[in-house]
């Protein structure tokens, strides 16, 4: 297998511009971005809310790209690259799950409801919970990657799901209680509110980078010694 | 529930999270780290 080693100051880069990415978006919402009218100070748990959900639905994206890739060519980076991806999707997308509620309970006055978004997007966190599953279970290597790219491709169908039902369900139901953050008029921010969203979704685009960077290098490596052994044993 | 602390739980299990998750993959690399190295240590010991 070819050896891919992470070059120390590429990691180093990328996690300093995580941290100034963070840094800036907490700067933006804690300091620029102004109080919400009615919601007050806990409307700012929105901007760490999306970019959560955000930076799962495009790990879920890349693991269904991975797992196309991996049936196409049959090579291991796509494997490493699906699973990885799927570990971080889930724990940013359990972010989404609890900080939501958080927010729901003082101004819903409910913890949690089966509205649409809500409830599609508990779907798709077992979703991917079963995924890691599934592959856990699974003890020969092609298999194991076989299995999980199938299932990475067909959980996918929940992520568009996610995002879009609750525009249909809202248009044509008239109920729902989660908020459309964009729409076909824009976000319906605030203007003053607009560079802390926008600018959190890309810090938390900058930290997907970071993470699965040195996930990819874990597995990698891993990969490697998986090789030495096999070369060893013969 | 009161707003600011519904603000502070939020942000302290989003930090919380996402330390421990950096702190764990740390961990993890240092280990797999060790084992390589270990590893070709005893591969070259061997020619």
């Amino acid at each position: 297998m070819k050896q891919i080693q992470g070059k120390k100051g590429q990691v180093g880069a990328l996690a300093w511009l995580t941290f100034a990415a963070i840094t800036i978006a907490l700067f933006l919402v804690f300091i620029y971005a102004p109080l919400e009218a009615t919601m007050r100070e806990v409307q700012k748990i929105f901007y760490f809310h999306v970019a959560s959900a955000w930076l799962g639905m495009l790990a879920f994206f890349v693991v269904f790209v991975c797992s196309i890739l991996y049936l196409i060519k049959r090579e291991t980076k796509w494997d490493i690259y699906a699973y990885t991806s799927a570990e971080i999707g889930v724990i940013f997308t359990s972010i989404v799950l609890v900080t939501g509620p958080i927010w729901a309970r003082p101004i819903w006055n409910t913890w949690w409801t089966w509205d649409i978004r809500l409830t599609t997007t508990l779907i798709m966190w077992f979703l991917y919970l079963a995924y890691g599953r599934i592959r856990a279970s699974l003890g020969e290597e092609g298999k194991r990657a076989v299995y999980g790219a199938v299932f990475g491709i067909i959980a996918f169908i929940d992520v568009p799901i996610v995002f879009f039902s609750i525009r249909v369900w809202q248009d044509y139901q008239k109920t729902g209680l989660h908020p459309i953050v964009i729409n076909s008029q824009g976000t319906g921010l605030a203007p003053d509110m607009k560079p802390a969203f926008f600018f959190s979704l890309f810090a938390f685009t900058i930290l997907y980078a970071y993470l699965m960077q040195r996930s990819v290098k874990i597995e990698t490596m891993k990969a490697e010694i998986k090789a030495i052994k096999d070369n060893v044993l013969g | 529930m009161d707003r600011m602390f519904a603000l502070f739980i939020a942000y302290t299990f989003i930090w919380a999270l996402i330390f421990w998750y950096t702190l764990r993959l740390g961990k993890r690399q240092n280990q797999v780290a060790e084992e390589l190295e270990a590893l070709k240590k005893s591969l070259k010991g061997r020619m």
